[in-house]
């Protein structure tokens, strides 16, 4: 871990008692990791021929797999297979109303309706993984060096070529 | 969630998502961003809408497929108001280039 990581996670630690300010310092933080040119895969496939994922910060996660940590925040993952019933999911997140979400998961987590796509045959494929986060992430530094690499890893392996991200 | 993409872009995968606050998306430039000025969990639109639904899917896979690399990092307003929208079928084959029944 970086030493800016290590920073990061103790400051977020110290400010976790002051969501405002947590989240304030977060942007800040945010904002200065994202210095640089924009990084960039041309799309260059057919949907047809291509495999879809998706990323959400929804809080989805299975039963069986713990909860997020809402109060002082959570850089961790859950990973949910393509093939679940949407129905089965559980959502810990308390920084939006959920209600909705609850009711229809594809709001966030459209794994319903890229299916349908597959079946249509305008997608080629729903990826074997997705990748559920709680959108309330002071622990930046986390998020960047260990999530997401994680992520892109699993992805890798997966053989995606599309992700689509979705916030909550 | 704009850092993750870029993270993620960076690795060779094709990205783009759905921004509901304007002002973090614009600093932190994700590759390929979408704003939706509705309730917050509600990327894609309301439970059961199912055409509503699949139009949001269909401006993901669209911007994937047409956004110039000159627009890396711009922030592109959807327009679609909450509510207040009919919806339409979409024409996912279009995408690939081929025509055929909505």
């Amino acid at each position: 871990m970086s030493l800016r990581a290590v920073v990061d996670r103790a400051v977020s630690r110290l400010l976790a008692p002051f969501p405002d300010v947590s989240r304030r310092w977060a942007e800040r933080s945010a904002t200065a990791r994202a210095e640089g040119p924009v990084p960039w895969t041309a799309f260059t496939k057919r949907f047809a021929d291509a495999r879809v994922a998706v990323v959400t910060t929804g809080g989805f996660h299975l039963p069986d797999q713990p909860g997020f940590d809402c109060d002082r925040g959570d850089p961790s993952f859950r990973a949910i297979p393509g093939d679940v019933d949407l129905g089965r999911l559980a959502i810990t997140h308390t920084h939006y109303d959920t209600r909705d979400a609850r009711q229809d998961p594809n709001i966030l987590l459209p794994l319903d309706r890229l299916r349908e796509l597959v079946d249509e045959g305008a997608m080629g494929s729903l990826a074997p993984t997705h990748y559920s986060l709680m959108g309330y992430i002071p622990q930046i530094g986390a998020l960047v060096e260990e999530t997401a690499p994680a992520m892109a890893e699993g992805l890798r392996r997966e053989e995606v070529d599309v992700l689509l991200l979705t916030p909550a | 969630m704009g850092l993750v993409q870029r993270v993620i872009e960076a690795t060779g995968v094709s990205t783009v998502s759905i921004v509901q606050v304007r002002a973090i998306a614009r600093r932190l430039q994700p590759p390929r961003a979408l704003y939706l000025h509705w309730p917050f969990g509600h990327a894609l639109g309301e439970p059961g809408n199912v055409l509503q639904q699949r139009r949001v899917l269909w401006e993901m896979l669209r911007d994937l497929r047409e956004r110039p690399r000159a627009e890396a990092g711009r922030v592109r307003d959807l327009g679609l108001r909450w509510r207040r929208e009919t919806y339409a079928p979409v024409d996912f084959g279009a995408l690939d280039g081929k025509s055929g029944p909505a």
